[in-house]
């Protein structure tokens, strides 16, 4: 009896142990689910991301190809997009989806000027600047309606961010 | 022991994770229910009411184990016991089925007859909203035309999770979830609705998309007409035949609790991409229903068909909508074309080359007024400039000749027009080049450019003009900024200044001392000026800030001009409290900015209704409190200021650092007498 006293079946150790393993397991469950729930956001934002580049790259491909566009194949990838597109962000706050559909207009704009960086004689290429222009045109279009949303601090600062991002 | 249990219950824990992390079995049970077991009689029955044989009873004898699934007249259901309110004579097919662990299994179709009709199964106001009730007719047309105009929806079609039913889309009072088309106060609770769907996931999304921003729905077009009667018997004429889709007539049927409908013989209007899916369909269901306007779901795909009644498109008047216009200063066509010659070389500007801005020409991006303040996606930089200095345009007006050169230093000569509205149509030149990385400087598809705004400076001479393309969707433009090169003359660029201001003394105009205006540039707005109440011996229709105290100190105060060296230097002297008061400061003008940098705080009405009103800009976005805005405000410039005198700005209110608006506030001062 003496020796189980002192062993770790000690029921003092044992209380001892219980609550050091009870507080590890909790904090390795929150930090599970709050990784887990930032992983669902960005997974989220990437699957929002690639729809979005679908619809892009589909809206490229009609534009050269007048019989693409007319065609079901088009519109029922297009409507495939757009609906993953919405539904990545439904139920979103006004604010968030906007910010987010700034973020990734940003990003397939940035792709193409990355592009003109690296080989300035596309600025000399016209189907290539006018796909530009088209991305330009919704980063405004995005752009103008968050100036006109009324942001909190945080979505200002996350905003002029992506406005001032490199 | 104790301890031991412990262990115990310890590895227990950890075996049951083990085995039910096991994986799962996904295949289908057997089929226990054969087609030929599904017979009329054995596995269900079909019973005429007793009091009223338009009643049939479609009832399962397979017992509770097996889920039914009917296809009768007036959809699909999935009831032990069916009840049919059919109100028209006819014969009629059912199907039964049912749900087994290998999955549905259908039996062959029977029929059933009805004899005659009973009219107060179609009494039901449903009946009424989509055929114009018991012996009329009613069309709808599917919400597009064929310019793109959709009346009554956002577009023609919607698309929705295919799970949704009327119950979720109405509250039990009646109101929908797009009620807010017609009721702007109305916001849609989907908590409240009959049949909430609320559950956290995929089943609660849909999707109001506009066509304007989706046209890849569908080509716009008229899509033709369908017309719903109940003229011995519930009819439906689908006309598509210019459509490309044919005519055809068939048969309807309503259930007018659960809103569903069934077709026969023919199909409610669609688009041909859709056609396939809308024969295959397995249910419609009604989303929406009033005398203007309806939706059907087509189950399983989700896509809603949005449709208007040939009342309400015949009625529709559209809103009138009035476009703004540019609006550009009188003599602006001389101003452009005539400085001392009539030849004027334009180039882009270094600093704010483009923009965007709206049909009356403001800015959409006012606050890009130099290259550090434009966003960065716009690929534009102070050291961009470079890249196009060799871009210019020179417009003769005698001779209506344009020199192009472009940023390769080539030079193109052609002629240009200049119509009345301020297009300039070019002919034999159309400059094309790409500013940084992302935009375009270009002319229209009609290589025109329309002048937007003409920028004056404090002197009222030509300062730039924005020209621009419209947007071919969006009320907007892409604007370019021309500055004239008017030569490489040295002059004092204070000169204008110096003569407006330089030997005379001011005093705050005592009929309209103050005005509120937007942000610069472009300072809009202001209304004191027209307010015939403001200022005067009014001193009570805006006491707040027009008092006769405020007069006291108003007309107390001047402002002296004098050249100190070849500096301007401004003397203050003022009653403040009472007292007198004088100070001096030097003055520092930024011709481009129009900002007077004045050393000392300009009129004090300390102790009045208007002390509010500050005396320096110590919100000022510019870097110094010192920094007031020349603003060109009610016709007033460098050259009219003896007649017209002068306002000077300070920023009240900035949304930025959390005021509610952006504002500037003007103070109003003129010649003294």
């Amino acid at each position: 009896m003496e020796s189980l006293a002192t062993s770790f079946f000690n029921i003092q150790y044992m209380k001892s142990f219980s609550i050091y393993i009870f507080i590890i397991f909790s904090c390795f469950l929150m930090s599970a689910c709050g990784k887990k729930k930032q992983s669902q956001e960005e997974q989220k934002k990437e699957q929002f991301e690639d729809a979005f580049t679908t619809t892009e790259e589909l809206q490229e491909k009609a534009i050269e190809d007048p019989e693409f566009a007319k065609s079901k194949e088009y519109t029922s990838q297009m409507e495939d997009a757009c609906i993953e597109m919405s539904k990545k962000t439904f139920n979103m706050r006004e604010t968030d989806k906007l910010l987010l559909e700034f973020e990734v207009a940003l990003n397939a704009l940035k792709e193409y000027t990355d592009k003109i960086k690296k080989n300035p004689e596309l600025s000399k290429d016209a189907s290539f600047t006018e796909k530009i222009q088209t991305k330009v045109n919704k980063v405004i279009d995005y752009q103008q309606k968050l100036k006109k949303t009324r942001l909190n601090p945080l979505e200002k600062k996350k905003f002029d961010a992506l406005c001032h991002q490199k | 022991m104790n301890n031991i249990l412990k262990l115990f219950s310890l590895l227990a824990i950890v075996a049951m994770m083990f085995t039910s992390c096991s994986p799962e079995d996904f295949s289908l049970g057997a089929k226990d229910v054969k087609t030929g077991d599904l017979v009329e009689g054995i596995a269900y029955k079909i019973e005429h009411d007793a009091t009223n044989p338009n009643i049939v009873y479609l009832t399962s004898l397979m017992g509770n184990k097996y889920t039914p699934l009917w296809s009768h007249p007036q959809g699909r259901s999935q009831e032990q016991k069916v009840t049919l309110k059919m109100p028209f004579a006819g014969t009629y097919e059912v199907q039964f089925g049912v749900e087994t662990a290998g999955g549905p299994v259908y039996g062959e179709k029977t029929t059933f007859t009805v004899d005659n009709m009973y009219a107060e199964f179609v009494s039901d106001e449903m009946w009424t909203l989509i055929s114009g009730g018991a012996g009329q007719e009613k069309t709808w047309y599917l919400d597009l035309d064929a310019v793109g105009t959709s009346r009554f929806f956002k577009a023609p079609i919607y698309f929705f999770t295919k799970t949704y039913t009327w119950d979720n889309l109405h509250y039990a009072t009646g109101e929908s979830y797009i009620d807010g088309y017609t009721n702007e106060n109305f916001v849609w609770d989907p908590t409240k609705a009959i049949t909430p769907n609320l559950t956290d996931g995929a089943a609660t999304w849909y999707w109001e998309a506009d066509y304007a921003g989706n046209s890849w729905m569908c080509d716009k077009a008229d899509f033709g007409t369908m017309t719903f009667n109940l003229k011995g018997g519930a009819n439906l004429i689908a006309d598509q035949d210019a459509y490309g889709l044919g005519k055809s007539t068939g048969t309807y049927m309503l259930n007018t609790e659960k809103h569903s409908i069934t077709f026969s013989g023919a199909y409610p209007l669609h688009d041909t991409s859709r056609d396939a899916d809308m024969k295959s369909a397995t249910e419609f269901r009604i989303l929406y229903l009033t005398k203007d306007a309806m939706q059907i779901i087509v189950d399983p795909t989700g896509v809603v068909y949005n449709y208007i009644s040939k009342d309400y498109k015949d009625n529709w008047v559209p809103g009138e909508v009035v476009e703004p216009e540019p609006t550009l200063p009188d003599g602006w066509q001389t101003d452009i074309s005539q400085t001392v010659t009539r030849s004027v070389k334009w180039v882009l500007s270094p600093e704010t080359p483009f923009n965007w801005a709206n049909l009356d020409g403001s800015l959409m991006n006012a606050g890009w007024t130099s290259a550090d303040k434009y966003d960065s996606w716009t690929g534009f930089n102070a050291s961009v400039a470079s890249s196009y200095e060799n871009f210019s345009l020179t417009l003769d007006s005698e001779d209506k000749s344009a020199t192009y050169v472009g940023i390769d230093g080539a030079t193109t000569e052609g002629t240009y027009t200049l119509d009345d509205k301020g297009y300039y149509t070019f002919t034999g030149i159309s400059p094309n080049f790409v500013i940084g990385t992302s935009v375009t400087l270009k002319t229209s598809d009609t290589n025109q450019w329309r002048i937007t705004k003409i920028e004056k400076d404090a002197s009222g001479s030509i300062a730039g003009m924005w020209v621009g393309v419209r947007d071919a969707v969006k009320p907007e433009y892409m604007v370019y900024h021309l500055i004239p090169q008017l030569g490489t003359v040295t002059v004092d660029p204070l000169k204008a200044w110096k003569k407006a201001f330089v030997g005379k003394i001011f005093k705050p105009d005592v009929d309209c001392f103050v005005d509120w205006v937007g942000f610069p540039p472009e300072f809009s707005g202001g209304w004191t000026v027209a307010d015939a109440n403001f200022g005067g011996d009014n001193y009570t229709a805006n006491s707040w800030v027009w008092a006769q105290d405020v007069r006291t100190v108003a007309e107390s105060a001047s402002l002296a001009f004098t050249l100190d060296g070849s500096d301007i230097k401004l003397t203050l002297t003022q009653k403040l409290s009472g007292a007198d008061y004088t100070a001096a400061g030097k003055i520092a003008i930024d011709p481009d900015a129009a900002i007077i940098n004045i050393g000392i705080p300009l009129v004090d009405y300390a102790g009045t209704a208007a002390s509010w009103v500050g005396t320096t800009n110590d919100k000022s976005i510019t870097g110094s409190v010192y920094d007031w805005y020349f603003v060109s405000h009610d016709g007033s410039t460098l050259a009219n200021i003896d007649e017209k005198g002068f306002w000077l700005g300070r920023i009240s209110a900035n949304s930025s650092v959390g005021d509610e608006k952006d504002e500037v506030l003007l103070f109003h001062y003129v010649l003294a007498k």
